[in-house]
């Protein structure tokens, strides 16, 4: 057993981490006042590489594998930017890869990797939050359409040209279909004011007798949960990885300041109380930078990892929070002003446990599938 | 047109301790990097390459683990890729270095240009480039931060104490680059995948090189390190200077002068 | 390539100090008198001697000033073909005279010239070479030369030898070692060496020179950084610290205050927000010292700071605080500074 990143995947680290730094970094403060991506930032990660991961090599993506792909999240995420919305175009192109047809995979594969479209998915309605059961936007067939009527609420990148991955029930059965955006009948809200920060885009989008062709079906009827399982598993992995680059950048920022911060003639740092919670910060983000680690390999290996990607999304978002938060009373005062990364990284944190399915969904999972054995 | 590009893995900065045990410097296990000028180096390789078409070759010495820095080098475009390693080669300073680079050298063939980073970012010598024109009998550029190459000569811009400096030599010849030079490309995933799952790394040993008994003598470091401490993290003096202005001006002015910063 | 170590046992002259004497435009680099200085230490704690070697076009009344700062004997290289640096017969010349003479160490100025020649140099003899020292000293029990310098980024210190290899070779950077006085009354041999032609294809033409206009190093590059803060009032003082930083050859920096006023571009604002800086000497006019700032410079080598507040949180971390105006302050160190370049006497 090696706990050792392989040459290969050092080099896609350090890759992604000059990445960062280089066009991410210098970016990030001003991203999140007023949410101005710069234009080229799809094309700057399509020259990266990043977008193709986990989309096969003959429909133009590099295949990279899951563990790779996590690595670079995880780079990624450090400067807390939120402007990484086309990273989505991996997760819904390794679902199109896995559990599309032919026809959709060579219709969207392709654009998914060059970035010229990007991918969401949506599931979270008005009335609906986690619990899968009580979808309300329904989907009819009529002739050679589905017929789309309902909204979906927080729908991250619902604006944005491309293939949304739409849940409706057809007759109570959860489906799943492909919906191209900006077509008649598909309408976006403003996006809301969130308190990551104004990077991240997120909106209600309105089906108004929305019609789907019928290739557009993903999966079989009432195989929706299918579809959602393949999703949100490659999601809570991506996730826990940004959970934990955002924990290691509260560490990294606290552990500065603390050494520059003097009181009464000495750094903070020579202080027990300041050190025990750097120590605390520490201790929580080596764990649940290992266990996003493994989990990402066992799903290269192509085993089921349900429960397993449910524990480590409830644990890697509690560390986020607990570490900004310790990070923030590092920084005593000062982590309140928009001066220090440690204030932006503190509202950032929060989100790991609601979205992509709430810490009590993930309980409920890991209890259910513990309970079954 | 032949291009050779000598690149060393050199630790990240920061990361290199002294073992407490024996007083030598721990370099097993640190994570690596190409030398930043180094990579300026092979940039400037693969914009001859994608200006002229010519074939270029990234050489390094080092520990297996260099192996790493030459599979970069394959992913950001190099056509050949060659690994110098063997335990004799440990330890050795930057005379030796040269010798093994020359022998190398020699092997792979012709050769038109030899591109080198100004100087690594941990011996800081600035030796090597030199050192091997030296013994491949080329003129040497040092401290270029633009190029041009022509048929059988190349022009270059080089930053001098004084100023700057524009010079023209006959090739072969061999340059060594600052970062001025240009902004590295950044290799993609797929690259990268390629050149470690499909790309071969070439290594030579002493044998290879034609390094037998006779001349291992050559591979003795004529300089070696007697001792290596890390400078106590100096805490500041705190010294305020009273009296009158021309006075505290002068002691300070003195002490600044004392501690050699002006 | 004769290997020096090939003539280990040979290898006599021990004691014999070498210095290379670099010169341009008719004078003596200061670099090669200050290495010059320490030679003679050297030499002394060897019981030997210390040469110099000058090369060059009509620079034989260089030689003289050789001997007054400190050498016992000059090896002049004086001829039309020596007088731009040409790699190849400086090479040549060094090294037939070192392979002659057989010098114990050999000294040269970390110069653009001395990095394109010692490394040279080093490897046409086959022996050991440690650039940028910091420190050169004489280990007692060997008689060998310990050669210090700043390794890993400055990270650590690392003392070097080279017990079997001649000449031991090292250069050293200006301002590190301390020139002798100058005695008009030493007296010394002065010989003449042999200069052979250099390689044609060895030769470098120079197409065109360029002088730096003026110091326009990044603050980030910079060895030397004058920071100006909000003590300083107004405009006109903030030129008299311009002045100052001229003088100095330094950089200058802001706070955020000053560059939102726009006396600096935004890059040039060290702190939280802007840019970080670790220069050599950072000196601080008139700043608090509020966090925000000092944690862009707070790795700085040594930090001067200058403010009115005897309790400004910026003595908190200098190494060097005057209470004070801080444009009194200013204007005396420009007198002062000016002062201090007058008196150097004829070389540069």
């Amino acid at each position: 057993m090696q706990f050792k990143l392989t040459m290969e995947q050092e080099i896609i680290q350090k890759q992604a981490r000059e990445f960062a730094q280089r066009e991410l970094e210098p970016i990030a403060a001003q991203v999140d006042r007023d949410g101005k991506i710069p234009p080229d930032m799809t094309e700057k990660l399509v020259k990266a590489g990043f977008l193709g991961m986990l989309i096969p090599k003959q429909y133009g993506g590099s295949e990279a594998g899951v563990l790779n792909w996590v690595l670079v999240m995880e780079q990624l995420s450090y400067p807390a930017c939120h402007c990484l919305e086309a990273m989505s175009n991996n997760i819904v192109g390794r679902a199109i890869a896995l559990l599309g047809t032919e026809e959709q995979k060579e219709r969207y594969l392709p654009l998914l990797a060059k970035g010229q479209v990007i991918g969401s998915y949506a599931f979270t309605e008005p009335g609906t939050g986690s619990d899968p059961k009580s979808l309300v936007t329904t989907a009819r067939l009529e002739g050679d359409s589905w017929v789309i009527n309902g909204i979906k609420r927080f729908h991250t990148g619902g604006h944005l040209d491309g293939p949304a991955i739409i849940f409706a029930n057809v007759d109570d059965k959860t489906t799943a279909f492909l919906v191209d955006k900006n077509v008649e009948g598909y309408s976006c809200s403003k996006p809301f004011e969130l308190m990551v920060g104004k990077g991240l885009e997120t909106v209600d989008t309105r089906f108004d007798d929305l019609r789907v062709p019928k290739g557009n079906l993903f999966g079989e009827v009432g195989g929706g949960f299918n579809i959602l399982f393949s999703i949100t598993a490659e999601g809570r992995v991506m996730l826990a990885a940004s959970a934990t680059a955002l924990a290691q950048a509260a560490l990294d920022e606290a552990v500065k300041y603390a050494k520059q911060r003097t009181r009464r003639g000495v750094p903070i740092a020579s202080m027990q109380a300041i050190q025990w919670l750097l120590a605390e910060m520490a201790c929580r983000i080596e764990p649940a930078r290992w266990a996003t680690y493994r989990i990402a390999w066992l799903t290269d290996q192509g085993q089921d990892t349900r429960m397993e990607s449910a524990m480590l999304k409830l644990f890697a978002s509690r560390v986020a929070k607990e570490v900004a938060d310790m990070g923030i009373q590092v920084h005593g005062s000062y982590g309140l002003t928009k001066d220090f990364k440690i204030e932006r990284i503190y509202r950032q944190a929060k989100m790991f446990e609601l979205t992509e399915g709430s810490s009590e969904v993930q309980r409920s999972i890991a209890a259910g599938s513990l309970l079954m054995r | 047109m032949n291009v050779i590009v000598c690149i060393k893995q050199v630790p990240v900065s920061g990361t290199v301790s002294i073992d407490p045990r024996t007083g030598a410097l721990k370099r097993e296990n640190v994570p690596g990097v190409i030398n930043p000028e180094d990579l300026c180096a092979l940039e400037e390789a693969l914009l001859l390459k994608q200006k002229h078409g010519s074939r270029v070759t990234a050489l390094s010495m080092g520990p297996p683990q260099a192996e790493g820095a030459l599979r970069e080098a394959l992913a950001m475009g190099a056509d050949r890729a060659v690994l110098l390693c063997d335990r004799a080669f440990a330890g050795s300073d930057t005379l030796v270095t040269s010798y093994v680079l020359a022998q190398a050298i020699r092997k792979l063939g012709g050769f038109d240009l030899i591109l080198c980073g100004k100087q690594s970012a941990d011996g800081n010598t600035a030796q090597v480039g030199p050192e091997l024109a030296e013994r491949l009998g080329l003129p040497q550029v040092t401290s270029v931060q633009r190029l041009e190459v022509y048929q059988e000569r190349l022009e270059a811009e080089r930053a001098v104490e004084s100023g700057l400096q524009w010079v023209e030599a006959r090739l072969p010849a061999l340059i060594t680059v600052t970062r001025r030079i240009n902004t590295p490309r950044q290799p993609s995933v797929e690259a990268i995948l390629v050149a470690c799952r499909e790309k071969e790394v070439i290594t030579w040993k002493t044998d290879d090189l034609g390094i037998d008994t006779s001349s291992m003598r050559f591979l003795e470091s004529p300089t070696r390190m007697a001792a290596a401490w890390v400078p106590e993290p100096r805490k500041r003096e705190g010294e305020m200077l009273a009296g009158p202005t021309k006075e505290a001006v002068r002691t300070l002015l003195e002490r600044l002068r004392q501690r050699q910063v002006i | 390539m004769t290997s020096s170590s090939d003539m280990k046992g040979n290898w006599e002259g021990r004691g014999m100090v070498w210095v290379f004497a670099e010169q341009s435009d008719g004078e003596l680099a200061r670099v090669s008198l200050e290495i010059l200085g320490r030679g003679q230490e050297l030499a002394k704690a060897l019981n030997g001697q210390v040469w110099a070697i000058l090369l060059g076009s009509g620079v034989t009344g260089l030689s003289e000033e050789l001997i007054y700062r400190g050498a016992d004997k000059v090896l002049l290289g004086d001829g039309p073909t020596l007088g731009d640096y040409d790699t190849s017969i400086y090479c040549r010349a060094v090294t037939d005279a070192a392979l002659e003479h057989k010098p114990d160490i050999l000294l040269m100025g970390a110069t653009d010239i001395g990095r394109d020649l010692a490394p040279r140099v080093a490897a046409r003899l086959g022996t050991g070479l440690t650039a940028d020292c910091v420190a050169l000293d004489i280990e007692q029990e060997t008689g060998l030369l310990l050669q210090t310098k700043r390794g890993y980024s400055g990270n650590m210190i690392l003392t070097f030898v080279c017990p079997d290899h001649r000449p031991q070779m090292a250069t050293v950077r200006q301002g590190v070692l301390q020139p002798c006085p100058r005695d008009a009354s030493r007296r010394g041999d002065i010989v003449s060496l042999s200069i052979c032609p250099g390689q044609e294809n060895l030769r470098l033409r120079i197409l065109k020179k360029a002088k730096r206009a003026g110091q326009d190093s990044s603050p980030q590059e910079a060895r030397v950084v004058v920071a100006c803060g909000r003590g300083i009032g107004k405009l006109e003082n903030f030129r008299k610290l311009e002045e100052l930083a001229q003088s100095l050859g330094a950089a200058v920096v802001a706070t955020k205050e000053i560059t939102d006023l726009g006396w600096l571009p935004e890059g040039h604002m060290v702190g939280q927000t802007g840019i970080t800086v670790k220069p050599e000497l950072y000196i601080a006019c008139g700043i608090s010292g509020a966090i925000q700032h000092t944690s862009g410079m707070w790795g700085s080598g040594i930090i001067v700071a200058i403010n009115k507040d005897p309790k400004a949180e910026i003595f908190k971390i200098a190494d060097y605080g005057i209470v004070g105006d801080v444009n009194e302050v200013i204007g005396a160190l420009i007198e002062e500074l000016d002062g201090l370049k007058t008196g150097w006497g004829g070389c540069t």
